[in-house]
């Protein structure tokens, strides 16, 4: 089992986040994970980028050349920058709060969500994040969502704890399909 | 820590390698992209007795540690290509005065100031010698945080054992990169070397004077240059390392150190299924250099492939160690938006060495 993950958004959306429970995630199933990210020099905008590698064997390479089984695109404005990035076959989420039209790509299976609007009808609108990770988690397996979970905990640790709430729930939610969604 | 199996940025591993295997003091000046080290031993050396301390500039971080090393201490400074141009005095003064120390450059590009992205082009500085002066030092290119791990007990033990500087290097995409790390190997080593008998501790008590310098008068240069050249004598017969892969019949070899290795290695295992003769070296240390491995490697090999994130650095110790045997070309650039050689890259020059 080898899977390639990218998650791209705007900074401060929390996609770094993403790319982190993932990992934590994987590990908590005893598999390997890398993460390299790109981020802007701003602490809010810009845009921020995550690319995960997990497997559970010894992973070489930790590129992701358009090769991506899972491609994740939080903001409008990194559309176009990173669709590129899925490969042939793979999954395309789209935040369908914020990414109004769905995105033009051939041969890619797209998942709409709108994760921000999810997010807020829960209460934070800033677990969009969680919520969309949720959701891709029940749609394509690539990680538990039980592991998401306990991860979750340890990623907060003591200083977050209290977001460990939120957050689950947010997940819980995107997992359960959450909203009605229309495909 | 209590945990053995973490997740962590390459940078910060070589720092928690150096915590568990007993080195207490780190030397270094803020430079992307190496600022990791020194931001996580700040956080956590004095949690076990240690210190890390930020010099004013890399002048000052090597001659602390120089300071350091002459009282029999093993300390570590850290930085990226700008910084370790300056240090380099300080480095030939200390392989002179045969002072032990642990080094790590998290190259990036340059010359100059350059770029903070990652590059490999240090290789030249790593393995012939920043400063002046007939001397080598043993230098580890690790290729994941794994491989930190592992080779940080063997670094400071032959850092005490052959008493000089070791070096070790990462291009800055690796260093900046998270992974899955299994620290059962870091164990603690440092306390276990006695260096009573050549540093500085102090008036009391005391037998015979310790004396540490790097300026000698004549036939005393001379002994001095000779003892260094035996030691990289010793250490070119007993301390290379390296990776191989499928090489007993290979037509064509792909060689890289570093990341680029593991991209590497991940396209020869791919090409080796579909029948393709192609092996792998990685060399793992870059001084010694494994020229081992290319003086054993079968007389069907016809060409060797260098993939390195520079403009040809490694390439031309790959042709001293093959001297002709076979044919050796290079692939390699620096920059970009994503620095790291892209395994297409590799697949379309492999595509015209190997032809289907």
């Amino acid at each position: 089992m080898k899977k390639k993950l990218v998650f791209a958004g705007s900074g401060g959306q929390g996609v770094i986040s993403m790319a982190t429970l993932t990992c934590l995630a994987a590990i908590e199933c005893k598999w390997n994970a890398v993460m390299s990210q790109t981020y802007g020099i701003e602490q809010r905008g810009g845009t921020a980028v995550g690319f995960v590698v997990i497997s559970d064997e010894e992973i070489g390479s930790p590129m992701i050349e358009e090769d991506a089984d899972i491609c994740c695109l939080m903001h409008p404005m990194i559309v176009d920058a990173h669709i590129k990035d899925a490969a042939s076959g793979g999954i395309v989420l789209y935040n369908s709060s914020l990414v109004k039209s769905e995105p033009v790509r051939e041969s890619v299976e797209f998942l709409s969500v709108p994760a921000t609007d999810a997010a807020q009808e829960l209460g934070e609108r800033r677990a969009a994040n969680m919520f969309a990770l949720g959701r891709l988690s029940a749609e394509t397996g690539f990680v538990p969502i039980e592991a998401l979970c306990s991860a979750l905990e340890k990623m907060l640790g003591e200083k977050k704890k209290h977001l460990v709430e939120i957050n689950q729930k947010a997940l819980r939610a995107g997992y359960a399909g959450g909203c009605n969604e229309e495909k | 820590m209590e945990s053995n199996t973490l997740f962590m940025k390459n940078s910060e591993i070589f720092a928690e390698a150096m915590i568990r295997c007993g080195i207490r003091y780190h030397f270094a000046y803020p430079i992307t992209p190496a600022t990791d080290v020194m931001k996580y031993t700040a956080a956590h050396f004095h949690k076990v007795g240690g210190r890390m301390f930020q010099a004013e500039s890399e002048l000052a971080v090597i001659n602390c540690l120089t300071g350091l090393a002459a009282t029999g201490q093993l300390g570590c400074a850290s930085t990226s290509g700008p910084g370790f141009d300056l240090m380099q005095e300080g480095i030939g003064f200390m392989t002179a005065a045969e002072l032990p120390c642990i080094l790590l450059d998290n190259m990036r590009v340059g010359p100059g100031d350059g770029d903070i992205i990652g590059s490999q082009q240090d290789y030249f500085m790593a393995t012939r010698g920043g400063s002046h002066g007939d001397y080598y030092i043993p230098v580890y290119a690790p290729a994941s945080g794994q491989e930190i791990v592992d080779l940080m007990p063997v670094a400071i033990d032959r850092a005490f054992t052959y008493r000089t500087p070791v070096l070790f290097v990462m291009d800055g995409v690796m260093a900046q990169m998270i992974e899955t790390v299994d620290f059962t190997p870091a164990k603690e080593t440092v306390s276990s070397y006695d260096t009573g008998e050549w540093s500085y501790t102090g008036a009391k008590d005391r037998g015979k004077r310790a004396l540490i310098t790097g300026s000698y008068a004549h036939s005393d240069g001379e002994q001095m240059v000779k003892k260094l050249m035996a030691k990289a004598e010793a250490m070119t017969a007993k301390e290379q390392l390296w990776e191989e892969y499928e090489l007993e019949d290979a037509e064509v070899v792909v060689c890289a150190f570093g990341l680029p290795g593991r991209v590497c290695r991940e396209i020869v295992q791919e090409r080796r299924k579909q029948g393709e003769k192609i092996g792998f070296i990685r060399p793992i240390t870059l001084f010694p250099f494994p020229e081992k491995v290319f003086a054993g490697l079968p007389g069907s090999v016809r060409e060797i492939l260098v993939v390195e994130m520079n403009y040809g650095q490694m390439v031309q110790d790959v042709r001293l160690a093959v001297n002709g045997r076979c044919n050796v070309s290079h692939y390699g650039h620096v920059g970009g938006d994503q620095p790291m050689i892209k395994a297409r890259e590799v697949r379309n020059r492999l595509a015209a060495l190997v032809p289907a």
